[in-house]
């Protein structure tokens, strides 16, 4: 079988995020969290949407705990699942999905799914988490936003001023 | 040190090393598979069972503390394919699994769940999974398969 692809396949989509901080804490929360990814013809609308679930979540956590931690000399210090913050059901809503189907100019009219909700989540989540502590004159915290980093932005924020 | 466990009904005895975790005694000495050793240090709950009906992380629990008590596992869930438990079927029919890893876990904790509080809210759903770690399904059809669950047992 020999195929030749006529045309790059791109998926595309938008993802919104609410989150809530405790300015005291530095404890972000997402709250909502609501996306269109566009995979083209749908082949599948189960897999697909669970294929978002998925990615959305890990996004999330990229942005609010997941990180690998290294020592001044390689060493890694996140080596099993007590160090490295797996994000759990407790610290996620369920999620908004909505539809958007444009086809690719391929035989199915497919593109890729998987990794949407991964690339879309993580950007949304960790903006949400500055703008809603901007009023503060927060403009950047680094990912993850944990509850220390927030916490230290706003510290460091409060006393510029 | 001899144990003697009540596996899903059948007894099993063995003579195991004093450190053997009940997590290797269902696996090794019982041979069923489906609790999982995924992470050692009791944060995943794929290795979770019922010990006397309370769900336990099983890789937490030294199979001599389970000498002469019951353990229920996934495999004890149902009798055939055809007579799944309503969790079971509820997994099923929300697309609750993407591996399947943790899904012997989270069905038992949620048999667990639903015997505690039968009509349970979102929140509650969620925070009584927290112990129950999965990386496919973000948890969203994981929290629908539960409270679907929950509703088909029901009265009315």
């Amino acid at each position: 079988v020999n195929y030749t692809e006529g045309q790059p396949t791109f998926p595309f989509g938008t993802h919104l995020a609410l989150v809530e901080v405790d300015t005291e804490t530095g404890k972000a929360r997402l709250l909502r969290h609501v996306t269109v990814d566009d995979a083209g013809t749908v082949v599948s609308p189960v897999l697909a949407e669970g294929q978002r679930h998925g990615g959305i979540a890990q996004g999330v956590a990229q942005a609010l705990l997941e990180e690998m931690v290294y020592d001044d000399n390689g060493n890694p210090l996140t080596s099993t699942l007590v160090d490295y913050a797996a994000i759990t059901a407790a610290e996620l809503p369920s999620f908004e999905l909505l539809a958007s189907e444009t086809p690719a100019a391929n035989p199915l009219g497919a593109k890729g799914i998987g990794e949407a909700g991964t690339i879309g989540a993580a950007p949304a989540t960790q903006n949400a988490v500055i703008d809603a502590v901007s009023y503060l004159g927060v403009t950047h915290i680094d990912m993850p936003a944990t509850p220390e980093r927030v916490w230290a932005a706003i510290s460091g924020a409060r006393e510029s001023q | 040190v001899k144990v003697t466990v009540t596996v899903n009904g059948s007894q099993v005895a063995a003579e195991v090393a004093d450190r053997t975790l009940l997590v290797h005694f269902i696996r090794e000495q019982a041979g069923l598979t489906a609790a999982n050793v995924g992470c050692d240090t009791s944060s995943c709950g794929a290795c979770t069972v019922l010990l006397d009906g309370q769900s336990v992380k099983s890789c937490t629990v030294l199979a001599a503390q389970a000498d002469g008590r019951t353990v229920q596992t996934v495999e004890g869930l149902a009798s055939s394919p055809d007579d799944m438990h309503p969790v079971q079927r509820s997994f099923r029919a929300e697309h609750a699994l993407q591996c399947g890893f943790c899904t012997p876990g989270m069905v038992m904790a949620t048999v667990s769940l639903l015997a505690e509080n039968a009509d349970p809210t979102e929140a509650e759903v969620r925070t009584a999974l927290e112990g129950n770690l999965c990386r496919c399904t973000g948890y969203h059809n994981i929290v629908r398969a539960v409270l679907a669950a929950a509703s088909e047992r029901r009265p009315g």
